[in-house]
């Protein structure tokens, strides 16, 4: 058949732009693949042109990698938007209660202070919190984080006003005697 | 009552008789059977203690020397910050025998 190379030809042309047209519709396929696609397709279908002999007067994949080359090899590919990345809740990192807070309160009150009156509350507040967390009881641990801020406040306040009225007595035993 | 104290046990002539509070009290009683973290004293209390409290006056009884506190590091694993446990010391056994004998006078009569 004369005609033979002519009409296999066109079927490869025909096939191709199919292809190309699904890969375009397509939401899914990134760059790489449909580059990978483009490259099968375009060598298949140089390979069955130089069979024809008409190669060299109208060649589609030449005409095709010219236009590839023009725009610098990258593919028309569709952008595929991605929402944020959200951790699954079960591997969100969360520090325990007052890791912060005591680095601000030893700013404010003395070693002493420290040792014997806000870290213990923390270190309290932490093992609640812990065995909340451990059980699962995720709102739960959030209350006992909130009460151990509380509880500091007040700690903080009760040490102050306790702190002055010995310091009162200090000046009030000093001046008598 | 300090100085009533002082004259049931025969020490005028000693130290100054450190000051007990009722909560004080409520707290050596409490650590008399056994060592504990502030948190169980808090919730032993029927909710006369109250934890924005307990660690100020937990501190200012470890300064008199009715207290020793221990602290517990917490398993590797936890994190966090250590414990205190809290127990009892010779002074202050001294102390709590001392006031529930007053007690156990004023209620009965004083023992001669």
């Amino acid at each position: 058949m004369k005609y033979k190379r002519h009409v296999v030809l066109f079927l490869v042309i025909v096939l191709t732009t199919v292809i190309c047209g699904r890969i375009r519709e397509s939401e899914t396929i990134t760059g790489p693949v449909e580059l990978a696609y483009g490259f099968v397709v375009l060598s298949v279908l140089s390979t069955v042109e130089s069979l024809s002999p008409v190669y060299g007067r109208w060649s589609v994949s030449g005409r095709l990698f010219e236009a590839l080359a023009r725009w610098g090899m990258r593919p028309r590919a569709r952008r595929v938007v991605r929402g944020p990345v959200v951790r699954p809740r079960s591997s969100r990192l969360t520090l325990p209660p007052g890791v912060h807070l005591r680095g601000w309160l030893s700013l404010t009150f003395g070693r002493r202070a420290m040792d014997t009156v806000f870290d213990p509350l923390l270190g309290d507040v932490c093992s609640e919190w812990a065995e909340c967390v451990g059980r699962g009881q995720r709102w739960q641990a959030r209350v006992v984080r909130v009460r151990g801020y509380v509880q500091v406040l007040v700690s903080a306040l009760v040490y102050t006003l306790s702190s002055l009225f010995d310091l009162a007595d200090k000046v009030r035993k000093t001046t008598r005697s | 009552m300090n100085k009533l104290l002082q004259a049931l046990l025969g020490e005028a002539d000693g130290e100054d008789f450190p000051s007990l509070s009722p909560k004080e009290l409520l707290i050596l009683r409490a650590l008399v059977a056994r060592a504990m973290y502030g948190q169980e004293l808090v919730d032993g209390s029927d909710g006369e203690l109250k934890r924005g409290t307990v660690y100020v006056t937990l501190s200012r009884m470890e300064a008199k020397g009715l207290l020793e506190a221990q602290s517990e590091p917490r398993p590797a694993h936890e994190g966090g910050l250590p414990r205190r446990r809290y127990r009892i010391t010779g002074e202050g056994l001294r102390v709590l025998h001392a006031v529930e004998r007053l007690r156990a006078a004023l209620a009965g009569g004083v023992p001669t």
